[in-house]
C-alpha cells in the first residue's frame, strides 16, 4: 500500500508544516495569482484583523484592508507574478484592524507549477513597527542636534586629525571662516591655523588630555587674513574613527578690546611705576584695605607691594603721631566724596623707621558715580622736612651768629673806645707825670731847705726871744709835716698814674708756654708775703688743689702773675675785712684751685671774705670802681687783670659771689696762643 | 777837687731850670756841676754850635717838646758829636720809648718823677 503509506506521509508532513507555521512569529501566507490566500498563519491573521487563518482561505487583502492599502499590496503581487521576481524586505505601512499602523518588512516570492508558470506567491511579513520608530527616532533627534548646532552663535567643527579633514561644519563656522557650502569636505584645519608650530602645540594637548578649553589661538580666514579666535575642543569617536569637536568663537573685537585696555593699563601703569622712588601710588577699597600699590612702595617703606596689598590704610600709621589720630577722618572724608584730601601722616617703614608722607587721596567712582574706593599718591617728605628743619636750624644759627657778630662788633666798639679812652689815659698820666716830678721834687727840695733853716735858725735862735723862737720852731715843723703830707700824697699820685699806665698800655709782650701751677703758686707766695709784710698779724689758711697734669699754657707770665697776686691780694683783703666784723670762730680761708679744660686752662680762686655786694657786682670789671676803702685801692686792678685775660690772652674771667660767704673768681685761659 | 761838669738841659717846661737849681744847689755852688739851659731843640742846637764856657759835655733832654723833638735832637746832636753822651728824661716811660731812644744813640733812658739822687750818680757814670 505504497499508496495509501504515500497519502498518509503527505498528510503528516501537512501536519508538521501547518504546526510550525502556526508557531512561526513572522506572518507567513500563500497566495494564488489571483491574490487570495491559499494558507495563513495565525500571526498573518492577527495583523490582517481575521477571527481565524482557515476564515482568510479564498479571501484577498481587499477583504481586510483599506482599499487604497489593498490596491498598493496589489500592484507589488502582480509584479511579482508577472515578473516571476521576487521582492525581498520590503518595508510597508499596513494598518491592522485596530486602526493601528505598523511596519512590515515584506517578502515575496512566487512559485511556479509543473509548467513552470506562476501559479502564486509565498510572502513572509515582518512587523518592524518597534524598528521604525527607534529609526524615526533617532532622525528626529539628528534633526534637533543639526538645528541646535546651526543656530548656535559658536562656530562648531568635526575634523579628523591628523590634517584636521573637515567632517562637519556648522553655517557660524563657515561664516567665521568665510568657506563655501560646498568646499567643506575640501577643508582642511591645518589650512587655518596662523602658526603651525601653534596648531602642533594644541595638538599634543588635545591627545595629552582629551580636550582643550578656551584657548586663544590666532586662526586663518579663507582668504589669508589673520584672526583671533577662542577654541574648545573634545576627541570622540565619530564613525568608528577619532575625531575632534570644535567650539570655536570669533574674539577678534574683544581681543582689540582688551588690548587696547591693557595698553591703557600698560601706559599708566607704567606713568604710576616709573614715579621716582619717593612717591607711592596707591588705591583702596571702600572699606579703606589696599588693592593696589606701587612697586615704589618697597624702597620707601621696605614692604613688598604684595605685603602691602590687602592691608588697612591706618595699618602702617603709629598711633603717636598726631595727624595718624585723623587718618580714619581723612578716609572716610575721601570716601564720601571728597576731591585731593592732602594732609602730612607718619608711618611706619617694616624696620620701624618712621618716614613723614604728604598725602593725596581722590575718590574712585564706578559708572553709575558710587564711591567704590580711593586712589592717592603718598610722596616721602621726611628728607625734604629734615632739609627744610636743618634750613631753619641753619637759619637760626646764622641769626644767633649774626647776634654774636653783633654782640662781638658792640664790643669792638666798645674795646675801641676803652682803646681810644686807654690812649687817652695814658696821655693825661704822662701830662700829670711832668706836674708830678715838680710836685715831688719841689716838696722835697723844699724839705731840704727847711731842714737847712732850722739848722740856721739854730745858730742864731739866742737872739729871738723865746716866743718868737718858739713861733719859728713851731712854724718849720708845721712846714716839715706839710711837706711830707704833700710828698706823701704825691707819691700816691705817682702810683695811680703808673697803674693807669700799665692798664692803658696793654703790653704785646710774647706769650711763651708756662707751667701754670707754677704761676699759681709763684704768685701765691708774692701776695702772701707782701701781705705779711703791710701787716704781720694777717693769718689765712690756704688750700692748694692743683690739679698735676694741668700742664702748661702760652701767656705772658708777668702778666697773669700780676693778675692772680691782684685776685690774691683781694682775697686777703676781703678775708681780713670779714674777720673783723666776726668772732674767734671764723676760719679765714683762701682756695685756689686749677683745672684742665682740654684746650682752655681754669684757675679758681675762692675765698670766704665778706664777698662782694650785690649792687657792685655788674660794675666789678669798670676802671677806677672800688669797694675798698678811699686811698686802698686804685679801683683798676680787676679791670686791668680782665683786660689782661680776656683782651691780652683771648681768655674769660667771671666770678661769683654771695655777701658774706665767699666770692670765686674763675680764670679761663687758652692753652695756645693761636687759638 | 772834682773837675767840673758842663750839663745842657733841654725842656720847654720853664720851670726846669728852677728844679734843677734847687735840686743841684749845692753841686752847682761848689761849681761840680755847670747847667745851662735850652728850651726847645732848636735853641740847644744853637747853643751847642755857638759854644758855651765850658763845653757841654752831656745833654738831658726831654722827649715830648714843641718843633724838634728829643728823638730829632738826639738823632742831630749824635751826628755832629757823636761822643757827647745824651740822656732822655720823659714821662713816658714804655719799652717802645725807651727802645727807640736807645736804639738812636742814648746813653741813658730817665723817667718822671726824676730821681735825682739817682739822676746824680748816673750823670757822675756817664761823664766819666
Amino acid at each position: 500500500m505504497p499508496a495509501r503509506g504515500e497519502a498518509q506521509a503527505v498528510r503528516d508532513t501537512d501536519a508538521l508544516l501547518r504546526t510550525v507555521l502556526e508557531a512561526w512569529p513572522d506572518l507567513v501566507y500563500v497566495k494564488d495569482n489571483k491574490h487570495r490566500f491559499v494558507v495563513a498563519n495565525t500571526a498573518t491573521a492577527r495583523i490582517m484583523g481575521a477571527n481565524s487563518p482557515e476564515e482568510m482561505v479564498g479571501r484577498t487583502d481587499f477583504d481586510y484592508y483599506p482599499r487604497q492599502l489593498a490596491e498598493c499590496f496589489a500592484a507589488t503581487e502582480r509584479e511579482v507574478i508577472a515578473s516571476g521576481q521576487g521582492k525581498i524586505d520590503v518595508e510597508e505601512l499596513a494598518e491592522t484592524a485596530g486602526g493601528q499602523q505598523a511596519w512590515i518588512s515584506s517578502t515575496k516570492i512566487p512559485f511556479f507549477d509543473a509548467n513552470g508558470a506562476v501559479c502564486g506567491l509565498v510572502g513572509i511579513g515582518r512587523d518592524i513597527t518597534d524598528r521604525k520608530r527607534a529609526e524615526q527616532a533617532l532622525v528626529d533627534q539628528q534633526d534637533l542636534l543639526r538645528s541646535v548646532l546651526e543656530s548656535s552663535p559658536l562656530a562648531v567643527a568635526i575634523t579628523r586629525p591628523p590634517e584636521g579633514q573637515l567632517v562637519f561644519a556648522n553655517s557660524r563656522l563657515l561664516e567665521i571662516f568665510q568657506l563655501a557650502a560646498e568646499d567643506v569636505s575640501k577643508v582642511r584645519s591645518a589650512d587655518h591655523y596662523a602658526s603651525h608650530e601653534e596648531r602642533n602645540r594644541l595638538l599634543d594637548r588635545t591627545r595629552a588630555e582629551g580636550r582643550l578649553d578656551d584657548e586663544e589661538v590666532r586662526m586663518k580666514r579663507a582668504d589669508g587674513s589673520v584672526f583671533w579666535a577662542r577654541m574648545s575642543v573634545r576627541t570622540f569617536t565619530f564613525e568608528d574613527a577619532p575625531a575632534f569637536l570644535a567650539w570655536i568663537d570669533d574674539i577678534s573685537e574683544e581681543r582689540a578690546a582688551k588690548e587696547a585696555l591693557h595698553q591703557s593699563e600698560q601706559f599708566f601703569r607704567g606713568l604710576v611705576e616709573s614715579l621716582k622712588d619717593e612717591y607711592v601710588f596707591y588705591a583702596a577699597d571702600a572699606d579703606g584695605f589696599a588693592s593696589y600699590v606701587s612697586p615704589s612702595v618697597e624702597t620707601v617703606l621696605g614692604y613688598t607691594a604684595d605685603e602691602i596689598v590687602g592691608m588697612h590704610a591706618t595699618a602702617l600709621a603709629p598711633p603717636d603721631c598726631p595727624t595718624n589720630a585723623r587718618l580714619d577722618e581723612f578716609l572716610a572724608r575721601t570716601l564720601a566724596g571728597e576731591l585731593l584730601l592732602s594732609y602730612l601722616n607718619e608711618v611706619r617703614t617694616k624696620n620701624g623707621e618712621r618716614r613723614l608722607m604728604q598725602t593725596l587721596d581722590i575718590p574712585i567712582r564706578d559708572s553709575a558715580g558710587q564711591v567704590i574706593g580711593l586712589q592717592g599718591v603718598a610722596h616721602d617728605v621726611t628728607e625734604q622736612e629734615a632739609k627744610a628743619k636743618e634750613l631753619r636750624q641753619a637759619k637760626e644759627r646764622a641769626e644767633l651768629a649774626a647776634a654774636e657778630l653783633r654782640r662781638a662788633q658792640a664790643e669792638l666798639v666798645a674795646a675801641e673806645k676803652r682803646s681810644s679812652l686807654g690812649q687817652l689815659t695814658a696821655g693825661v698820666a704822662h701830662e700829670i707825670k711832668n706836674p708830678l716830678n715838680f710836685i715831688n721834687n719841689f716838696a722835697e727840695t723844699s724839705q731840704e731847705l727847711v731842714e737847712e733853716l732850722a739848722e740856721s735858725f739854730q745858730t742864731v735862735n739866742d737872739k729871738f726871744d723865746s716866743d718868737a723862737r718858739d713861733d719859728v720852731t713851731d712854724t718849720l715843723q708845721t712846714l716839715t709835716e706839710d711837706l711830707q703830707t704833700i710828698a706823701r700824697h704825691g707819691q700816691r699820685a705817682d702810683q695811680i698814674v703808673k697803674s693807669m699806665l700799665m692798664h692803658a698800655r696793654g703790653d704785646l709782650a710774647e706769650r711763651v708756654e708756662t707751667s701754670v701751677n707754677g704761676l699759681v703758686e709763684e704768685a701765691l707766695g708774692l701776695a702772701y708775703h707782701g701781705e705779711r709784710a703791710r701787716d704781720p698779724t694777717f693769718r689765712v689758711t690756704t688750700e692748694q688743689d692743683l690739679q698735676e697734669d694741668v700742664g702748661e699754657a702760652d701767656v705772658v707770665p708777668q702778666e697773669i702773675t700780676r693778675v692772680l697776686v691782684n685776685l690774691f691780694s683781694n682775697a686777703f683783703f676781703a678775708v681780713r675785712d670779714r674777720a673783723q666784723g666776726e668772732g674767734n670762730t671764723y676760719i679765714p680761708t683762701l682756695r685756689v684751685a686749677t683745672r684742665d679744660l682740654g684746650a682752655m686752662v681754669a684757675i679758681r680762686v675762692w675765698d670766704n671774705g665778706r664777698g662782694i655786694p650785690a649792687d657792685a657786682q655788674a660794675q666789678l670789671f669798670t676802671p677806677f670802681f672800688t669797694t675798698k676803702p678811699t686811698g686802698q685801692g686804685t679801683g683798676l686792678g680787676l679791670s686791668m687783670s680782665h683786660d689782661i685775660v680776656v683782651q691780652h690772652h683771648g681768655g674769660k674771667m667771671y666770678f661769683r659771689s654771695e655777701p658774706n660767704q665767699f666770692t670765686e673768681f674763675v680764670v679761663e685761659l687758652p692753652r695756645r696762643a693761636d687759638a | 777837687m772834682m773837675a767840673t761838669i758842663s750839663i745842657l738841659v733841654v725842656d720847654d717846661e720853664p720851670d726846669v731850670v728852677s728844679l734843677f737849681e734847687r735840686r743841684f744847689r749845692r753841686e752847682i755852688r761848689r761849681r761840680h756841676f755847670v747847667m745851662h739851659y735850652a728850651n726847645c731843640g732848636e735853641a740847644a742846637l744853637a747853643l751847642l754850635n755857638t759854644g758855651t764856657d765850658p763845653e757841654v759835655m752831656l745833654i738831658l733832654s726831654d722827649i715830648n717838646m714843641p718843633g724838634i723833638s728829643g728823638f730829632d735832637l738826639l738823632k742831630k746832636a749824635k751826628e755832629r758829636w757823636p761822643s757827647l753822651p745824651i740822656a732822655m728824661i720823659t714821662a713816658y716811660g714804655d719799652p717802645g720809648s725807651y727802645g727807640r731812644a736807645m736804639a738812636a744813640g742814648a746813653s741813658d733812658f730817665v723817667t718822671k718823677p726824676i730821681d735825682f739822687s739817682l739822676l746824680r750818680e748816673k750823670i757822675r757814670g756817664l761823664v766819666s
